[in-house]
Formats: structure tokens, sequence, C-alpha cells
């Protein structure tokens, strides 16, 4: 009964949920000492009593239930995105201030992923990004759009670098075999990495791009969540004006990350491109976000003195918590990659594998597992090379320890 | 520069959208704006307001959603306890035995269909539907899964039924098209005829396309909106079928609990390989966790909506059903007879001044001059020009305005479309007076 493109989808692995399941089952915690220590999933936990604070003072008597009678505006409601425009020209400081009619809400970076690829890309299409990269990402893309990512390997002397060369290389062998590219996606800052690329990185990359007519995706949802006391994160809706067809630009960030609610699923993209905002906007009827959503968000949102003290704190306990995960991986001699944002760290593995193979890495992988500890393994990630893994760093200290006592017991490690 | 996909979609006119803006910027108010138009397009119910207010105001911290729900994502298809809410629900509801491990959430019946799209057909591939449908459907199957809705046309739309022999005549001249025939959809109670299908019917349509290996889709978003005759109509969760593993059941709160905007809808199936996949979509299509919340506080309630709710909305449909069917039958405009929905059917092709779908064209815009809009025939996939769908559940009020407004119009056409007659006449006898 089922579709071929359904039974492709269904035949998709999984590795995110998979992990999350596994973690359901038995998770650790004080009174399950001996349940699986996830620091698999990039959740912020380190602020849940800040955002906690605020839902709390929510009046949440002032929605208007109305929202609930009619069929919500298709795009998000108006004022929502009114609110938006304004925090963005904020906190994201653009060239020009944001015009609200430009943006499209929708439930999350995931499905505004599926939704941007739908839009842009036949099925069979393909799209280039940097890899390692955020593992649901080929599956956001090709679960029902059916498009295809092309990594581009951009781990270079233990640092996560964007070179033209490597996009046109990866943009030849996707033609070679016969796949029509029509964009490329960016993540700044980096996930896996915690890298945050400057624009004179990434702006070659874009211009490369949309010289060749392509599309370029900027998902800049950590934007707020870099911690490093010596990198500035610049958006690139600060020089959109200075590439070469801003109507190729297509924008995205979410509360997901900065303000640690995954569960909201809250994202906003904008574009230049009216035909893009038509067609995100007709999509959304089917990835609807919700009225009473976009109220909350409101809230959180136009609150800036309450997001300026939430988002010093944010930094100084994600700093923290990567100064100390990264200290204790260097002890044990691990190495890391130098992380500035973002909440988790890509570590070395290599010199513990028993060759220098993906089969090694997947070896390490189930070993941990039996530890009972959960990361990601590079390979998911469509890392080039065997041995990186990530860690998140954002959970309890007390699970952190425990995930590395773990860790150097498969390790062997004293 | 966009897909193909995308491009059709915006070359595509969504006619139900277009005439949206139109009835939303300019609403007619009796005192605020009595300028403004009656819309009689937009199925939403609006008669149970106050009953939904007043819910939603008693119920302690109805709003405050579980802050819990913002940390996680919730489960795949939707949280465990959510759906044993839902299963409960609707067995009691239905006095049916459906079980949660058979049913997956969506944010929307509309989301609902775009999902059975990509899961039951691949692009071009074809559904049938028996028509007039409401409009959206095909919009749903195709704007993004690219699947396209062929028609059945009732044989006598005045006396519409279900008959195996309309669906196997369409069926056959597609395959001999080389077309891949995957489904059927069937909405019952019935958009926009208002009517229901009995059970023998729904049966003999059900086991024919499971013969011929085609999934089923039954949706019954206005399963809870039977004002008349409500013994005619059964739930498919309550019958039995040669292959049920084809049956796929929708069900949400837009209609049967005038709730669109919260975007809550289900989709009930025994196939665990189709639940699979839709499960899969819906992380791309996700029901919230804030929003299962809300959806089970309601549910939860079971006393108010089957002994407060829903006799009160049935009431109130059925007085304005009623209204609405006098008033047509005064005005003799033929209408098939409502039992079910926020809406009627009715025939105005005695008023086209050309019998064509321009004609019906034409008279929708003298209608619309005349502030009422109704949504036409040729938008649902009627055959015959002239029929139109007059939703009846916004305001009493408003009824009222926009009977008095139909009535004017109705009046004027036939006036001048008989001084058309009558000047052709006796034109006629002066040229035959001559002969």
């Amino acid at each position: 009964m089922l579709s071929e493109r359904a039974e492709v989808t269904l035949g998709l692995a999984n590795p995110a949920f998979e992990s999350i399941d596994r973690h359901r089952e038995n998770p650790y915690s004080n009174n399950n000492p001996d349940g699986i220590v996830k620091l698999s999933t990039a959740d912020n936990n380190l602020c849940k009593d800040i955002i906690l604070e605020k839902w709390n003072q929510i009046a949440f008597h002032d929605f208007d239930a109305n929202h609930l009678f009619r069929y919500p505006q298709l795009g998000g409601l108006d004022r929502t995105k009114q609110t938006i425009a304004k925090f963005i020209d904020r906190y994201f400081s653009p060239e020009t201030p944001m015009d609200f009619r430009k943006l499209s809400l929708i439930p999350g970076i995931t499905s505004a992923f599926d939704v941007i690829s739908c839009a842009i890309c036949d099925p069979g299409d393909g799209i280039l990004c940097p890899a390692p990269y955020y593992l649901r990402i080929y599956n956001d893309y090709k679960e029902r759009a059916g498009v295809e990512i092309i990594s581009v390997a951009s781990i270079e002397n233990n640092e996560l670098t964007l070179e033209v060369e490597q996009f046109e290389a990866a943009l030849k062998s996707a033609q070679d075999i016969g796949i029509t590219v029509k964009a490329i996606l960016l993540v700044n800052p980096n996930n896996p990495t915690g890298e945050v690329h400057n624009r004179n990185e990434i702006q070659p990359i874009i211009d490369w791009a949309m010289r060749k007519n392509l599309f370029v995706l900027m998902n800049e949802i950590y934007a707020h969540s870099v911690y490093s006391e010596s990198q500035q994160f610049t958006s690139v809706l600060r020089y959109s004006s200075k590439l070469p067809e801003r109507n190729l630009l297509i924008w995205m960030w979410g509360m997901s990350k900065d303000f640690c609610m995954p569960g909201m699923r809250f994202g906003v993209v904008h574009t230049e491109n009216q035909q893009v905002v038509d067609c995100l906007h007709r999509f959304e009827l089917f990835q609807p976000t919700i009225p009473l959503v976009q109220f909350i968000v409101e809230q959180y949102l136009s609150d800036y003195e309450w997001i300026d003290n939430y988002f010093d704190t944010n930094r100084r306990r994600l700093k923290d918590a990567s100064d100390y995960l990264v200290g204790k991986l260097k002890e044990s001699g691990i190495r890391t990659m130098p992380a500035q944002a973002g909440f988790f760290v890509l570590a070395d593995f290599s010199k513990f594998l028993s060759e220098p193979s993906m089969e090694a890495e997947r070896e390490l992988n189930k070993r941990f597992e039996k530890h009972g500890v959960l990361l990601v393994s590079g390979e998911t990630m469509r890392a080039a090379e065997p041995g990186w893994f990530r860690i998140v760093f954002t959970g309890l200290r007390s699970e952190i320890d425990e995930g590395l006592k773990r860790l150097k017991m498969a390790l062997s490690i004293e | 520069m966009l897909s193909n996909r995308a491009q059709s979609l915006l070359d595509a006119n969504d006619l139900a959208l277009q005439n949206y803006g139109a009835v939303i910027n300019n609403k007619w108010h009796p005192t605020a704006n009595p300028q403004g138009v009656i819309n009689f397009c937009t199925a939403l119910n609006n008669l149970c307001e106050d009953l939904l207010n007043e819910k939603l105001s008693s119920t302690p911290n109805f709003w405050n959603p579980n802050s819990e729900h913002i940390y996680q994502y919730g489960s795949l298809g939707g949280n465990e306890s959510t759906k044993e809410d839902l299963v409960k629900f609707v067995n009691r509801l239905h006095h049916v035995s459906i079980e949660a491990k058979n049913v997956v959430l969506a944010p929307g019946v509309s989301a609902a269909f775009d999902m059975l799209s990509f899961c039951l057909a691949e692009p071009n591939d074809i559904i049938l539907c028996p028509s007039p449908y409401y409009g959206r459907i095909s919009s749903n199957f195709d704007e993004r899964g690219q699947v396209k809705t062929v028609a059945v046309p009732f044989r006598d739309l005045a006396h519409p039924k279900l008959e195996v022999e309309r669906f196997e005549a369409v069926y056959q001249s597609l395959k001999e098209q080389g077309k891949n025939v995957r489904a059927v959809v069937i909405v019952n109670p019935n958009n926009p005829l208002g009517v229901v299908f009995g059970a023998a019917e729904i049966v003999s349509i059900a086991n024919w396309a499971s013969q011929h290996n085609m999934a089923v889709i039954f949706d019954e978003i206005f399963a809870s909106t039977v004002y008349k005759d409500e013994e005619k109509f059964s739930t498919v969760l309550s019958l039995k079928f040669t292959h049920p593993e084809r049956i796929i059941w929708l069900w949400g709160f837009s209609k049967s609990l005038c709730l669109p905007g919260l975007r809550f809808a289900t989709i009930h199936s025994e196939n665990s390989h189709l639940i699979s996949c839709l499960k899969k979509l819906e992380f791309l299509q996700p029901s919230l966790s804030l929003v299962q919340n809300v959806a089970c506080k309601i549910m939860s309630d079971f006393e108010w909506y089957t002994k407060k709710f829903l006799p009160e909305n049935l009431r109130r449909l059925q007085k304005h059903s009623n209204l609405v069917s006098k008033t047509l039958t005064e005005m003799s405009i033929p209408f098939i007879p409502p039992t079910a929905g926020f809406h009627v059917f009715c025939n105005f092709s005695e008023l086209l001044e050309n019998k064509s779908f321009e004609g019906e064209d034409e008279l929708f815009k003298a209608f619309c001059s005349a502030g009422v809009y109704m949504t036409p025939g040729q938008y649902q996939a009627c055959d015959e020009p002239g029929w139109m769908r007059l939703v009846f559940s916004g305001s009493t009020e408003s009824l009222e305005e926009g009977l008095r407004r139909l009535r004017k119009v109705v009046n004027e056409l036939r006036m001048r479309n008989n001084l058309n007659i009558n000047s052709q006449t006796s034109a006629l006898s002066q040229r035959l007076s001559k002969m």
C-alpha cells in the first residue's frame, strides 16, 4: 500500500532518535546510577531555571482565545512577526531594519529545512554542506523532500575550514553523477565543531555560491550561544547587501538552542525572495505554527532587559561547562577542536582506534554504548576521517562526570 | 529558480485563499460595518464561541501549559499519554475500540492529507474523490505531494449516493490511460453537500477500492455535526471491511470542536508500515506537546462535551439549517437537504444567463457585489454549473442579513432574466407577425 518514496523514507536510519529512545528506556539519574548517560543530544539544560522563571510570569489568560476559533494566518500572525522583526533588528544588527512581511514562521529549523528544500529543490536535487554536520540534516532534507545533502569535507589541521576549492570540487562530483545542485547550507556558529566563522571566512563561499546561481541557506540557530570571550558573532544579515545576489539568501533562526526551548518548535525564515516567501507561507498550512506558541514567543522576545541578562548568564554557564569538559578531556589525552559556541565539542579519538577506519570507529562507538555512555560518532555526521565524536556538555555536572568516567573505562585509561 | 513543484504551487490559484482575504478584510457588522460582506463561504462554526469561552475561562490553569513540554521534543507521532487519552475519548464517543498504537497525530487534517499524499502515492499518481468535493482536497494532495485528484461525479447530484459503478467507470478509464490509481478519499459527513452516506454505501465503496489495492481514506472531521437523522451516520471505526488494513480514518478538532486554531488532528490505520512512515514525517510536521496538552485538557471533560457542548451546538446548527432551508424553499431555489455540517449545497442554475462555468462565475460576481460570498461549484469540482455552497454557521444576525441580501439579489436577477425573455419573446413575436 505504501509508495516507493515512503519505503525509501522508512528505510532511512535515524540515529538521532535511536539514541533518544535507547536513553529513554533507562536514563541515568541519581536514583538510577546504572542508567545510560546521554551526551549526544544538543539540549541546553544549563538555564532551565531562568527560562522557567520567565515562563511562570507569563499571563496566559491574556492569550486571545479567538485565535483558536479560526484558522491561523498562513505564515504566522503579523503581530508576532513584527515582534520578531524588532528582536532581529536588536540582536542581529541587520543592515536595514527587518521587513516583517519577508518573515515566515515555521515549527522549528527541522521543518524549515523540509519546507525550504521543497520550495527550491525537486526530488533528487542536491545541497552542498560542510561536513561533519549536525546529523539530522541528512534526514531533514531527504525524508520527504528527497533532496541529497552532499558533504564538503572541511576539517583541516584541527579546524573547520571553508574553502571555495572544496565546494567547487564537491559541486563537480555531484554534477558528474547527475545531481543538480541547487543550494549550499551553512551553519554558523557551527554544529558539531562549535566554531564561529568570521565574515572573511564565510563571505567568499557565499559569493561563490551566488555567482553559480545557488541558493545560500544560512542557519544561525546558535547565534546567541557564543561564549568565547575572544570571538564575536557576525550575522550574515549585517552584510547581506554586499552579497552578489540577495534574493538567493535564505536565513533562519529558532528558539530551540539560544532559548533552550526545543519543544516549542519555533523557527523563523527570512528572505528577500518574494517567491520563496509566498511558497513558505503556502506550505505552512501543512506544518503550522500555533497562535498559542506565537503568543509565548512574543512574551519572551519582547522583554529586552530580561533577554540581555539571560544571554549574559547563559554565556557564562556555557563557557564554564565547555572549559570543564575540554579540560577533563585534555587530562585524559583527548584533544578537541577549539569550540567557541554551542553546546558541544568535537573530540578526536582517532588515536584510540584499533585502525584508522570507520569500522574501528563503529567498534569504539559500540564500546562506549556498552559502557553506558552515548556520544555522536563522526561517521553519522559524515566526517571524512574516522575518530571524531561530538560530546555535549550542557547537562548536569554529575552526569558529565559519570560520562567521562565511563569513557575512560571504555578507552582503558586510568 | 524555484523547484518545479513550488512553481506549480505559485501558478495554481488557490481560490479559497483568494476569497478568504476579501471576507476577512471587509466583514459585515450590523453597526460597525453595515456595508461589509457576509461570509457564507468559510466553513467555520462560530455558533458556540460563548460555550467554548466559558469552558476555557472556567477551567483552572487552562492556558498554563506544562513547562516540561518546552524542554523536550515529544515522541514521534504523538506522546503516548495523548494517544491514550484520544482513543479513550473516541472509543467512548463512538462506542468503538481503537488502540493507541494505530494512531498518529498531525497538525490538522490538511497536514494529514499532505502526509498521506507522500505515503500512499508517487508524484502524478491519482486519487479518486466523489464530486463535488471540498476544494482543498485536491490542493492538499497536490501542492507538495503532487498527487492528482480525479473527480467521480454523482449520478444524480440532487440525491447523492456512493455507487461502485460510477467509481469503476472512472477507474477503468484511468487504467486505460496508464495511470496509477492509489486511493479513494471520502468525506463523511460530506463537505460540501451536507449529507451523510450510510454504512452500506461506505462499506461497498471501501471493499471495491480495497479489491483494486487502493487505500481508502475517510475524513470524518464533521463526525460530530450530524444534527438530523443521527442514526444514519456510522463511523468507519465501527464498520467491518474486507481489508481493514487499507482503511484510513482522519479526524480533528477543527469542526467537531470548533477549534481550527489549535491544529490538532489524528490519523488511524491498522497498517503498521503506514503508521511508522507517518511517525517519521510527523517530526517534520509536528504536533506540539503544548498543543497535545491543551487537547487532552479538553478531551478529559467528556461530560462537558457530550452533555453541554455537543447538544447545544447541534441545536444551533439545526436552527440555522432550518432557517436556510425554509428561505431557499420560499425562494424556489433547489438544494440538497442538509443533515450535517455547517453548509448546504444550493442550485442557482436557473439564474445563469448562460449555462456554463463562465455564467456561474458571472453569477458568483453578482452575489459578491450584493455582499454575499458563497463558494461556487467550480471551485469544488462540480460538473454542473450554477451550484454553490452556502455556509450558515456564522452568527444568526449575519445569517439573516445574508439571506435578506440573497433574496434581494435573486429577485433582481430573476427580473433581469424575465425582461430579457420578454424582450426576446416580443422581438420574436414581432418577427413572426411580420411573416
